[in-house]
């Protein structure tokens, strides 16, 4: 017999289906791989030198595409889909519905946390498949000396790195998402937290901490991008815990 | 035996409103009106029965055990608006619930031949109308196989054969499958033809509760009398001690005397009494008098 946890994580996905937030797993990944490689096959200058080494070149496309995902989609991505999964319960009212059941009210926030948290894991998979798939059109620049296939393990590593450096970022955009009803709210929260990472991030005091530029660290020249990982993945739990908790204690109006 | 019971239950709010001090008794295969104007509190005392708000004191039992999420398992509850999501089919919307409450899928079925949604199963909810919305917000409460079913306001929004149809939905729930039902409405006259049992709420306190014949037989008939001469048989019937109101053309006598007698008496005066009409107070009317009586103090 299945947890409480377990059944509502299995609603959670079920009610994924025909949604926005499910397709945004594919296309948020699309347009950023797509951008880079339009911008490679456009730009006036080649992005590499003509005797660069193929894995030299896939290295740098690799390099360019996280960079965009991680600074500027990942946040807005969290932030966008953390407010379409809270929105799923807030907009017809569904915690009346939900709450009235015979389960953990806490059940509810961890599948919530956990659908989000799969849904990141699942656009850089994504993420992973597209680098080679799309980045293969750059062989019609024959100026681009692209052959073979990119270090998919070196990119899946960076992305670990970078997802784990998220943690506190998909709690935190969560716990905004579920706490308050308006869609506008949230996304208004994420995405002035993503502006305002672009000034905070470039401080080598403040940037590695800002829970928005966090998952930056990996892919920048941070001495322990470990220490970072570590930071944010404990906070994560505990503010996790912390937010169950008061989820558990907290009255529906709606 | 109570399949629900609640003993000095209060929540206020700063803003006003809320419910105090009350005393909820709801006899176990009971069909329970919740009956009271907006904002009487009703959807609060339904809120906090379901635990999604805290009492400030006073407590509430099920089936005579205090509310607990394990108490919570012998309840269906639909509140209000069904909670639907439209991008999901109804089936799929019951696939969430099942899943969530760890039943046979074969469940489902049994709910949509229930409410009799089945041929609709597989469309998406958002192109629902009002009534099938509605019919499968019963169809997710009744998922559980609960024991009580406590529905807010259920016919809101509904149009007049929709209403007939819940209406004999909810007495089969209680004929059929012994169900306990507590359905919080302000239609007065659809609670009268449905409800065993009612409590009437005002202002956050109970005005009335207790069996639906109970309260009927507590108000005296009104006897309505169409006569050729009107004035005159108004101060005859005064003459004799009996309390007569000329509305129009007619006489209205709000006392116990039997119809006959009044009938009697006028045309043994050689009056011609065209009309006797001796009414039953509706619940309606029976509320105003209630919450009447509260607003005098």
């Amino acid at each position: 017999m299945m947890s409480p946890y377990g059944r509502a994580l299995q609603a959670e996905i079920l009610k994924l289906r025909n949604t926005l937030a499910l397709r945004l797993t594919l296309i948020a990944p699309l347009v950023v791989v797509g951008l880079v490689t339009v911008q490679w096959l456009m730009q006036g200058r080649s992005p590499v030198p003509s005797d660069a080494l193929p894995a030299r070149v896939w290295a740098d496309f690799a390099g360019a595409v996280l960079g965009i995902f991680v600074i500027l989609m990942l946040p807005l991505y969290v932030t966008l889909q953390s407010a379409l999964l809270a929105q799923l319960e807030h907009q017809d009212r569904q915690w009346k519905h939900l709450l009235a059941l015979p389960l953990p009210r806490s059940s509810y926030f961890v599948a919530k946390l956990m659908a989000l948290a799969l849904l990141v894991a699942l656009s850089m998979l994504v993420l992973t498949v597209l680098i080679p798939v799309v980045g293969s059109l750059l062989h019609l620049r024959a100026s681009i000396p692209i052959a073979g296939w990119p270090d998919l393990i070196d990119i899946a590593r960076s992305l670990g790195r970078v997802y784990l450096c998220a943690a506190l970022l998909i709690v935190l955009q969560a716990c905004i998402a579920l706490y308050w009803k308006s869609f506008t709210v949230a996304v208004s929260i994420g995405m002035s937290a993503t502006v305002m990472g672009f000034i905070i991030g470039q401080s080598s005091e403040f940037g590695p901490w800002f829970p928005w530029t966090m998952p930056i660290q990996p892919l920048t020249r941070h001495p322990a991008p470990e220490q970072v990982m570590l930071i944010s993945s404990l906070a994560a739990v505990l503010m996790a815990i912390l937010a169950a908790y008061e989820f558990e204690r907290r009255e529906f109006f709606d | 035996m109570l399949a629900i019971e609640s003993t000095k239950l209060t929540r206020r709010f700063p803003q006003g409103g809320g419910i105090s001090g009350l005393d909820l008794a709801v006899p176990t295969g009971s069909l329970y009106g919740f009956v009271g104007p907006n904002g009487a509190g009703k959807t609060t005392t339904i809120r906090l029965l379901l635990g999604l708000l805290r009492q400030q004191s006073g407590a509430v039992l099920i089936d005579g055990a205090p509310a607990s999420r394990t108490t919570r398992a012998k309840l269906g509850a639909l509140i209000e608006s069904p909670s639907v999501y439209g991008h999901l089919s109804g089936y799929d919307n019951l696939d969430v619930t099942r899943r969530l409450l760890d039943k046979p899928r074969a469940a489902i079925h049994a709910v949509l031949d229930r409410v009799g949604l089945r041929y609709a199963a597989h469309q998406r909810a958002s192109d629902y109308s009002l009534g099938m919305r509605q019919r499968l917000g019963l169809a997710l409460t009744l998922l559980a196989a609960p024991s009580i079913l406590i529905l807010d306001e259920p016919s809101n929004g509904l149009d007049p054969q929709g209403i007939a149809d819940l209406r004999v939905l909810l007495r089969s729930f209680v004929a059929e499958e012994r169900m306990t039902l507590m359905v919080s409405s302000h239609l007065l006259s659809e609670v009268e033809q449905t409800a065993t049992h009612i409590g009437v709420l005002y202002r956050g306190e109970l005005k009335f509760q207790g069996a639906i014949t109970e309260l009927l037989a507590k108000a005296r008939p009104l006897v309505y009398v169409g006569c050729d001469r009107p004035t005159e048989a108004a101060a005859l019937l005064h003459g004799a001690g009996i309390d007569a109101v000329q509305v129009d053309s007619r006489l209205r006598i709000d006392s116990a005397v039997p119809p006959h007698v009044v009938n009697r008496r006028l045309v043994d005066a050689g009056l011609r009494v065209n009309e006797l009409i001796s009414e039953r107070p509706s619940l309606e009317s029976m509320f105003f008098g209630l919450t009447q009586a509260a607003e005098g103090g």
